[in-house]
């Protein structure tokens, strides 16, 4: 709400949004829950479970690490909206898309969660606008992609949990996991249902493509985890692991033969982004713990080149207060800017010594024996990495001056930084992922094929 | 069911349908938003006739304030079907997928012999949803423009609840869908009127 009422104030509002997201994620993963606690001197106590509506959001042990993922790494693309110049009400409505999101992953029976996703949706439409403001084509294509998207699960839904469906009843299991995988399906953007990513790379901010796409991405994939540790059934049907192997495999061919298409900054970005999420279905698709892993963790290296890609991006073009003179083909560019949004967008390719490439490579010790799977791994990176390449050696001249604001800079360096730390020791961002996968008893199946 | 129920039920049968088609074939903003009140009087009388008052009531109620609010966005932006229809770009390749293999799963899984048996649907009332549902989505197979895609969507999710409201009468999932539905005329509204304080930056397409 500060957010909101302060949006007239990009600065304020963005670090308001990011330092709320980042606040709700430590509250999530860190707060006593059922026992009081002091908090500047007053008592607090707060109960794992609140009903509403007749239905429970619970914060759990199972599902705390998901919740608090979801909010560090949404904070991360709302604290940097006011360096990338975003659209001043992604601070206030990206922290509200994130609560829904954690709803999402709170509500019991988890059936209801495509309902939090799909309003997540709704309220997406509101960032994903044009530079002046009116709806192009990325609003309506999400509004109707995410809530077609609920419809398929709810009545997937309806026929698991009152239809009965059991691995025995082979037809009603058949449809339940046809609509079921055609929901999240659409959910983490597989083709044909990305057509609002491209749009919204077209017309929208970058910063509101990313912090959509990624937000969404990584709802859809603890929606397919939550699936696969409800329901015993889904883990005993090899059809289901064909399913996610075939959707990856179609994410990355399409999207990296697209990205080869094209020459335009935010929808190679926005192609990167479906190949790495194929690779990340892949990497489900092993049905093995350390898949799961490898999933969670490339979900958290995607937002950290995302983000540094989305500032870097809108950073580029310098200035000059006076209109762009014809006959300069290409206007100076920011190189700091330049180097922030090559390392993000490399790091989303997967490029060695980038934040991406650890997810790939294990993704590739997981999937050994699938000659398939590892080709299409190594397609994928060698496509989006020369796309950006090519795309980058189509910038201008780099500019002596003006230079930028030492808070952008700052967040530049850092932001690249990051990048190549992550890649040098990509260790413990995976542990960490690994680790919270262990311990994720009701989002990890027990059992795997 | 009583003859004045039968009455009811079957005029709401035909209502919801007929309204659905004529929102895809009228050219007028209020005739527009008065076919989508249509199709939820439909649904509702439907499930009055099925002795469900209270939901059917609720489900009134959601369609008149969405009614309200989206006129509310069309006023202020003077938006017309007309205007859109007559110019209106059609969808691209990969769109135009999507919505012919989401209208081919739903008709594929209503029509399976096995979840008709399972979920013990009338007939009529099946037929009228997935009408009602379908012209829905044919009127977001003609439009990409936010206006008529809401109407359009507005008129699938009623289709959609008139046959899932018998699957899942829970009250909580009513209030949520209920939810869904006045978020996206609120969000629709807000999007077609001017805007006011979006930021700055036109430096995309590079």
């Amino acid at each position: 709400m500060a957010g909101f009422i302060l949006r007239g104030r990009a600065a304020t509002a963005s670090w308001i949004a990011g330092v709320g997201a980042v606040l709700l994620g430590a509250v999530a993963l860190g707060v006593v829950l059922g026992e009081p606690f002091q908090v500047l001197g007053f008592g607090v106590k707060l109960e794992p479970g609140w009903s509403v509506l007749g239905r429970s959001l619970v914060l759990s042990p199972a599902n705390r690490v998901s919740i608090g993922f979801v909010f560090i790494t949404g904070a991360l693309p709302l604290a940097g909206s006011y360096a990338a110049d975003a659209p001043r009400r992604l601070g206030s409505i990206g922290l509200l898309i994130l609560v829904l999101l954690a709803a999402a992953l709170m509500v019991q029976p988890f059936v209801f969660s495509p309902t939090f996703i799909a309003a997540a949706a709704i309220l997406g439409c509101l960032v994903v606008v044009r530079p002046d403001g009116r709806p192009g084509r990325a609003a309506p294509r999400l509004l109707v992609a995410y809530v077609l998207g609920m419809m398929a699960i709810l009545s997937a839904g309806w026929l698991i949990e009152v239809g009965g469906v059991t691995a025995s009843t082979e037809s009603p299991a058949r449809t339940a996991s046809l609509l079921l995988g055609l929901g999240i399906a659409i959910i983490v953007v597989t083709p044909p249902f990305h057509t609002w990513l491209t749009a919204s790379a077209n017309e929208s901010h970058p910063m509101a493509l990313v912090f959509l796409a990624t937000a969404l991405q990584s709802a859809g994939l603890f929606l397919l985890l939550n699936s696969l540790a409800s329901y015993s059934w889904m883990r005993a049907e090899p059809l289901v692991f064909s399913f996610l192997r075939g959707a990856g495999l179609l994410m990355i061919a399409l999207g990296g033969v697209w990205c080869l298409a094209e020459r335009r900054g935010p929808r190679i970005v926005a192609y990167g982004l479906l190949v790495d999420f194929g690779v990340s279905l892949l990497a489900v698709a092993s049905a093995t713990p350390g898949g799961y892993g490898i999933a969670l963790g490339m979900a958290g290296a995607r937002a950290v080149g995302a983000v540094v890609w989305g500032i870097g991006f809108s950073n580029l073009p310098v200035a000059t207060g006076s209109e762009s003179d014809p006959a300069q083909a290409m206007a100076p560019i920011h190189p700091m800017a330049a180097a922030a949004a090559l390392a993000g967008a490399l790091s989303l390719a997967g490029l060695p010594l980038t934040a991406g490439f650890a997810g790939r490579w294990m993704t590739l010790a997981t999937v050994q024996g699938d000659r398939v799977a590892s080709l299409a791994i190594i397609f994928g990176v060698v496509a989006v990495s020369y796309s950006v390449v090519r795309w980058a050696r189509g910038l201008g001249p780099p500019a002596e001056a003006p230079s930028l604001p030492g808070g952008r800079r700052v967040l530049l360096i850092g932001g690249t930084a990051s990048i190549i730390v992550l890649g040098v020791l990509p260790g413990w961002l995976y542990a960490w992922a690994l680790s919270a996968v262990a311990g994720l008893a009701g989002i990890v199946p027990p059992t795997p094929p | 069911m009583t003859t004045l129920d039968a009455w009811v039920y079957a005029a709401g049968l035909f209502l919801a349908p007929i309204c659905a088609a004529g929102l895809v074939l009228t050219n007028g903003r209020w005739v527009a938003l008065g076919m989508l009140q249509g199709v939820f009087a439909g649904a509702a009388l439907v499930l009055l006739g099925s002795g469900q008052p209270r939901i059917a009531a609720a489900l009134f109620l959601t369609g008149a304030l969405c009614c309200m609010v989206l006129a509310v966005g069309f006023r202020r932006s003077e938006w017309s079907p007309r205007t859109f229809r007559e110019g209106s770009i059609p969808g691209g390749r990969g769109f135009r997928l999507a919505a012919v293999l989401l209208v081919g799963t739903a008709a594929w899984g209503i029509s399976t012999p096995a979840a008709a048996a399972s979920i013990h649907v009338p007939p009529a009332r099946l037929t009228a949803a997935a009408i009602a549902f379908a012209m829905g989505l044919l009127q977001l197979g003609l439009s990409q423009e936010q206006g008529a895609v809401t109407l359009g969507l507005l008129a699938a999710l009623v289709g959609f609840e008139m046959l899932y409201v018998l699957l899942e009468p829970s009250l909580a999932l009513r209030a949520v869908l209920a939810a869904i539905m006045l978020g996206t005329a609120f969000v629709t509204s807000v999007l077609l009127e001017t805007p006011q304080d979006v930021g700055t930056g036109d430096r995309r397409l590079r």
